[in-house]
């Protein structure tokens, strides 16, 4: 979810030009958007949440390239180039390449709950986040899905499994 | 089993921003508000 109090008022603006300056009446973001990971979501906020603690851990620039080269988010294109996929207009970013973690060495990572994108690699207020896991195809909901990092191993968002969709 | 099995763990999330839409429609059942009483005191 966006954050509400920090990014709320000028998306509304924005949509209903109802900002007291004209400057009021646009958005935007740091051209930094960087991942993390939670073992505590954030509050309504951006903030309270819980990043692993141990030395190995930092969040990761996503406009730099993965391992394939490839910035690592991209938006989704429809295939026939109409804008259009089954039968609905796309609105999806998701990663084209691998969003990879540094690997816990030293120690556990812990239970990862969620995901937040920050303006910079040490912003303590999240723009945006969202649990692990996916909706259900049959029934619609959204089903959390905890992962767990122990030590030795490497936390990676695997091509396409870091999507975000406006419906 | 390899000493590289798990070693990789993979993450996922898919997610829908939801942008919802509410409109309220005045049907004219609603009850009418009783007149405000004279507030003068007795």
């Amino acid at each position: 979810m966006f954050n509400a109090e920090k990014h709320g008022n000028p998306i509304l603006n924005a949509l209903f030009n109802t900002g007291k300056k004209t400057s009021n009446n646009t958005i935007t973001f740091a051209t930094t958007p960087y991942l993390a990971l939670f073992t505590q979501m954030p509050n309504k906020n951006g903030t309270g949440f819980v990043e692993p603690t141990i030395d190995e851990y930092q969040r990761i620039l996503l406009t730099n390239p993965g391992p394939y080269q490839k910035q690592i988010m991209k938006p989704a294109v429809a295939e026939d180039g109409t804008g259009n996929y089954e039968g609905r207009l796309l609105a999806v970013v998701r990663n084209q390449d691998l969003a990879t973690f540094q690997e816990a060495e030293s120690a556990a990572m812990g239970t990862i709950v969620g995901y937040g994108i920050f303006e910079s690699a040490t912003a303590s207020t999240a723009s945006f986040w969202k649990e692990l896991g996916q909706y259900d195809e049959e029934t619609g909901k959204f089903v959390p899905e905890t992962v767990t990092i122990g030590q030795g191993q490497i936390p990676i968002f695997r091509i396409g499994d870091l999507e975000v969709k406006f419906a | 089993m390899s000493e590289n099995t798990n070693k990789y763990v993979y993450l996922k999330s898919k997610s829908v921003v939801e942008i919802r839409g509410g409109l309220s429609v005045n049907n004219g059942t609603q009850k009418k508000k009783p007149e405000a009483k004279d507030s003068k005191k007795e």
